[in-house]
C-alpha cells in the first residue's frame, strides 16, 4: 500500500528487514534518500512517518537487499532475438534481482574494451537492473591468448570467465590465474572437461543410452575441478566454480577450502530441483550445460546448499528462442531461463529443506557481493538502496505467459511455488511493483 | 458385404445355387465369403468364369486383409520404437508377417485395398536395404511410394527438418518412414504430423523394424522366442539395432547376452535384463542365436579399439568361437557385413549356419505387416 509524496525519499514501514551481511532480522522501518539507504531500525517509523516521503506499508513482508545474479546471459550483443537488455532488465527486476553479471560468450565476445563500453551504454539507456559485464579470460574464448585483463578491469569488467567453456590448455589456465592475481581479479569457471564432454548433450549414463544420446559423464566435472584446484593451489589466486552439479565436485571443493584456498562455488536452481529424467522423451527445454544430473546428485547439491558447502545460488539465465529449441535434441541449443524462477524455486530450501531464510538470502545477496567486491547486497546506512520486498507465504502458480523474458524456455511452467516479488528498488528508485501489491 | 454376395443378390441367386455351380458345399462358400479361407486356383477360376470377371481373386484377398483379428492388438498410431511395446503387440506384428509370407508364396496378388494410399520414405541418412525394403513392402501392398533423399548437406543444418515435415504433412501422406542420424527425430515429427510415422532408424536410439525382422527370422527357424538364449555381439554402445533387439527379445521372454569390448559396451542396458560379457567364451556359452553387429568404420580409428585386426582376433566371430555356442546355433547380422572384421568371411557365406540373406527377405514381410497395422489404426482413428 503506497502513499505517494516524494519520489526520492521512500519509507518502508512494517517490514521484516533481513540483512545477511550483519545478521539483522527484525520488524522495523527503513528509509532511502536519493540513491542510498538513509536509516533503518527496529523502532524507526513506529509511531510517526515523515511527511515528505513515499510511504510503503510492507505488511510484515521481507525487505532484503536486491539479489545479485552471478551468471546470466542477456542476449546482447549478438542474440537480441533471444533476449535484449530491456527484456532481461524487466525480467530481472520482476525477480527481485538488482544486479547481474552477464557472461562473455556474446557475439562479439566480451574480450575488448569497446564491447564493455557498449554493454554499459545499453545498461545506462535501459536504466533498470545494474549490469556488470564479465570479460573473457582468453581472446575470443579460444583458450590461447589472455585478454587485456588490467585494461578490461579499468573499463568495468567485473571478473573473468570463459562462460560455458574451460581453458583446456593447462599452461594457459595457470598463466590466467597467475596474471589475474596482479589485479586481484576473480576467475570464474564452469568446470567440464572439454574432451569428456565433447558432443555430449545430457548426463552420461543409463538414460542417455536409452535415449540414444551422447552423454557428458560426471567425471568430466570432477576432473576439471581437481585440475583447476591444483593450479589454484600453486598460484594462490581467486577462483570461483559456477554451475556445480555433482556430489564429487562438492567434496573436492570442500577439501580445497579446508586448505585455505581462495575458492568459492555456486549452482543454479535447476541443478537442485530437477534431474535428468526431465529430458523425458528428448525434451529440449531440459537441455542445459552442464546437464541435469541424476537424482542422487540433485539431492547432493540440495544438501550441500543446506550445509553451506555451496556459497552462492545464481540463475544461469540462458534464453533461447523457439527455433533454437524446436529441433532434434542433439541440435537444440543449451539453456533454460532462470531469473523469474530464481527465488520461487530456491525457496524450497527454506520451506522443505529447513534452511534459515536469512541464509538463503545470504546466498543471493551478500555472498555474491563479497565475491564481486560490490558495495551493495547489504542493508547499511549510505550503501546503495538496492532492495527487494518479497512475500514468502503466499502460493503462486508460475506462468510462462506472465514472464518478462523474451524467450520462454523454462521447465517450471505451471509449477506451484511461494516467493513472490512485491517490489524492487534500484538506487532508491522503485523499478518494479507487483500488480496486486500496488494499491 | 462381400463382392460375391452382392453379385449373387444382384443376379437373383442364392448362396446354395452358386455353391452348386462351383460344385462345392454351402459351408465352403460361406468360409470364402467370411474371409476365413481363400478359394484355391481351380475354384477361383470357376468364380471368375461364372461372374464374367465381375468378381476376381483380389476380392478374396481384400476380405482376408479385412480379417482384423490379428490387427487389433497393436494399439499405437506410430511405430517409433520397441520400447513400451507389449508382448501381444509384437506378436501381432510378427504373426501378420508370417501370414503375408504364406500368401506371397502362394501367388503374387494385385492388391486393391490400399489403392490411393501414400507412403513417403524420408531418409536423412544413407540407406540401401531399409529404404528399398520399405519401398518394396509398400508396392506389394499397392501403395504409392515417394522417395525423398535429403541431401547430406542439409542434414547438417537440420533447421528445415520440421518445415520439411510440415510440407510433407500438407500433402497428406498416410505413412511417413523416417531415418535420421539424430536420436528422437521420429518422435519429434510424430508430434507434428497427422500421418503414421515409422522409425527406420534414429541415431543411436532404435531401429524397430530391424528388431522385428530379426525376431521373425529367429521364430521361423526355432519356432519360438521364449526361452531362447541369444547373444548380441559387437559395437553395442553405438548400435540402435542392438537397443531395439534387446528390448524386443527380453519382452518376448528370451535371455539376452551382450558381448563387447568395454569401450563399446553401453551403461544401463543391464536395466533391461541383459547379461553383460566382455569375452566370447562365457557370453556364447549355450546360446541358440549369435547376433553380430556391424562395426562402423570410423570406430576402428581412435580410442574405441586399436585396430580391426585386434578386434577380429578377440571379438570377430569365426567357427572356433562359434563352437562355444550350442551345436545348432545360428548366426545373424543386420548387414552390411565387414568381412574379416566382425565375422569370418567363409562363415558368413555358410547358409547352414547363418540367416543373413533370410533376414533381408523377411524385412519386406515385416514392413508390410507394420504398414498394414498402422493403416488399420489410421482408419479406426478416422
Amino acid at each position: 500500500m503506497i502513499k505517494s509524496k516524494s519520489k526520492n525519499k521512500i519509507v518502508f514501514k512494517n517490514a521484516r528487514i533481513i540483512d545477511p551481511c550483519t545478521g539483522f532480522d527484525d520488524l522495523g522501518g527503513l528509509v532511502t534518500e536519493d540513491k542510498v539507504i538513509k536509516d533503518f531500525g527496529k523502532n524507526l517509523f513506529k509511531d510517526h512517518t515523515p511527511d515528505d516521503a513515499l510511504i510503503i506499508d510492507c505488511q510484515n513482508h521481507i525487505l532484503c537487499p536486491g539479489f545479485i545474479d552471478l551468471n546470466a546471459n542477456i542476449g546482447e550483443p549478438g542474440e537480441e532475438f533471444k533476449e535484449n537488455i530491456n527484456t532481461a532488465s524487466d525480467a530481472a527486476l520482476a525477480s527481485g534481482i538488482t544486479s547481474i553479471v552477464c557472461m562473455p560468450n556474446t557475439n562479439p565476445v566480451i574480450d575488448q574494451i569497446p564491447i564493455i563500453q557498449y554493454i554499459e551504454k545499453r545498461a545506462r539507456e535501459t536504466n533498470g537492473v545494474k549490469i556488470y559485464p564479465a570479460a573473457s579470460i582468453t581472446k575470443n574464448l579460444e583458450g590461447k591468448q589472455l585478454t587485456e585483463m588490467g585494461l578490461l578491469l579499468e573499463a568495468g569488467a567485473i571478473l573473468f570467465s570463459e562462460a560455458n567453456k574451460v581453458i583446456s590448455n593447462t599452461k594457459v589456465m595457470k598463466q590466467a590465474l597467475t596474471y589475474a592475481k596482479n589485479f586481484n581479479a576473480t576467475i570464474m569457471i564452469s568446470p567440464q572437461d572439454p574432451d569428456l564432454s565433447k558432443n555430449g548433450v545430457m548426463n552420461g549414463g543409463a538414460l542417455a543410452n536409452k535415449l540414444g544420446l551422447p552423454g557428458i559423464p560426471k567425471v568430466a566435472e570432477i576432473i576439471q575441478i581437481e585440475r583447476d584446484i591444483r593450479l589454484l593451489e600453486s598460484t594462490g589466486s581467486k577462483l570461483h566454480f559456477f554451475n556445480i552439479t555433482t556430489n564429487e565436485a562438492i567434496i573436492a571443493i570442500e577439501n580445497a577450502k579446508k586448505k585455505g584456498l581462495n575458492l568459492t562455488c555456486s549452482t543454479a536452481p535447476h541443478y537442485f530441483t530437477l534431474d535428468e529424467t526431465a529430458v523425458d522423451e528428448w525434451r529440449t527445454f531440459a537441455k542445459v550445460f552442464p546437464p541435469l544430473r541424476n537424482k542422487k546428485d540433485k539431492k547432493a547439491i540440495y544438501d550441500a546448499l543446506i550445509k553451506d558447502k555451496i556459497d552462492i545460488i545464481s540463475s544461469h539465465h540462458s534464453p533461447q528462442d523457439q527455433d533454437s529449441k524446436r529441433l532434434p535434441f542433439e541440435q537444440a541449443e543449451f539453456g533454460i531461463i532462470g531469473f523469474e524462477t530464481l527465488l520461487p524455486i530456491s525457496l524450497d530450501l527454506h520451506i522443505n529443506g529447513k534452511m534459515k531464510i536469512i541464509k538463503l538470502i545470504d546466498k543471493l545477496t551478500n555472498q555474491p557481493a563479497k565475491l564481486l567486491n560490490l558495495n551493495t547486497g547489504k542493508i547499511a546506512i549510505n550503501s546503495p538502496a538496492d532492495l527487494t520486498l518479497i512475500d514468502i507465504k503466499t502460493s503462486n502458480v508460475l506462468n510462462l505467459e506472465n514472464m518478462n523474458s523474451k524467450s520462454n524456455n523454462s521447465l517450471f511452467d505451471e509449477y506451484e511455488a511461494k516467493g513472490k516479488i512485491l517490489c524492487t528498488i534500484v538506487d532508491g528508485r522503485i523499478v518494479y511493483t507487483d500488480q496486486k501489491f500496488n494499491l | 458385404m462381400h463382392a460375391l454376395d452382392k453379385w449373387i443378390k444382384e443376379n437373383a441367386l442364392s448362396r446354395k445355387i452358386f455353391a452348386n455351380k462351383l460344385k462345392i458345399s454351402v459351408a465352403s462358400l460361406s468360409r470364402y465369403l467370411a474371409g476365413n479361407r481363400i478359394p484355391k486356383q481351380s475354384i477361383m477360376e470357376k468364380i471368375v468364369f461364372h461372374t464374367d470377371g465381375k468378381v476376381n481373386p483380389s476380392n478374396f484377398y481384400i476380405i482376408k486383409n479385412n480379417n482384423t483379428v490379428s490387427f487389433n492388438k497393436y494399439k499405437n498410431d506410430h511405430l517409433l520404437g520397441i520400447e513400451n511395446l507389449k508382448e501381444d503387440e509384437i506378436s501381432s506384428l510378427l504373426n501378420r508377417a508370417d501370414e503375408i509370407i504364406k500368401e506371397n508364396r502362394l501367388e503374387p496378388s494385385s492388391n486393391q485395398k490400399y489403392r490411393g494410399k501414400t507412403l513417403v520414405n524420408l531418409f536423412f541418412e544413407d540407406s540401401t536395404r531399409t529404404k528399398t525394403s520399405f519401398e518394396l513392402a509398400a508396392k506389394r501392398l499397392g501403395i504409392d511410394v515417394i522417395n525423398m533423399q535429403i541431401e547430406t548437406s542439409s542434414i547438417r543444418k537440420g533447421e528445415s527438418l520440421l518445415d520439411t515435415a510440415m510440407t510433407l504433412n500438407a500433402m497428406q501422406p498416410d505413412i511417413l518412414v523416417i531415418r535420421h542420424s539424430l536420436s528422437g527425430t521420429p518422435h519429434l515429427l510424430a508430434n507434428k504430423v497427422n500421418c503414421a510415422v515409422i522409425n527406420a532408424g534414429d541415431g543411436q536410439h532404435e531401429h524397430p523394424t530391424q528388431a522385428l525382422l530379426d525376431a521373425l527370422a529367429i521364430r521361423r527357424r526355432k519356432n519360438r522366442l521364449e526361452g531362447l538364449k541369444i547373444a548380441i555381439c559387437g559395437d553395442i554402445a553405438h548400435s540402435r539395432v542392438a537397443r531395439s533387439n534387446i528390448k524386443l527379445l527380453i519382452t518376448m521372454g528370451a535371455t539376452v547376452n551382450l558381448i563387447a569390448p568395454s569401450t563399446l559396451m553401453a551403461e544401463g542396458l543391464s536395466d533391461y535384463g541383459a547379461n553383460i560379457y566382455n569375452n566370447f567364451k562365457e557370453g556364447l556359452s549355450n546360446v541358440d542365436i549369435v547376433m553380430i553387429l556391424r562395426l562402423q568404420r570410423e570406430r576402428m580409428q581412435g580410442s574405441y579399439i586399436p585396430s580391426a585386426k585386434e578386434y577380429f582376433k578377440f571379438y570377430g566371430l569365426d567357427r572356433e568361437k562359434l563352437n562355444f555356442a550350442k551345436n545348432d546355433a545360428l548366426v545373424m547380422h543386420p548387414g552390411p557385413i565387414n568381412r574379416g572384421v566382425e565375422i569370418d568371411s567363409e562363415l558368413a557365406d555358410d547358409i547352414n549356419r547363418t540367416l543373413i540373406l533370410e533376414q533381408v527377405e523377411l524385412g519386406v514381410a515385416i514392413r508390410m505387416s507394420v504398414i498394414e497395422h498402422l493403416l488399420y489404426n489410421l482408419e479406426l482413428k478416422k
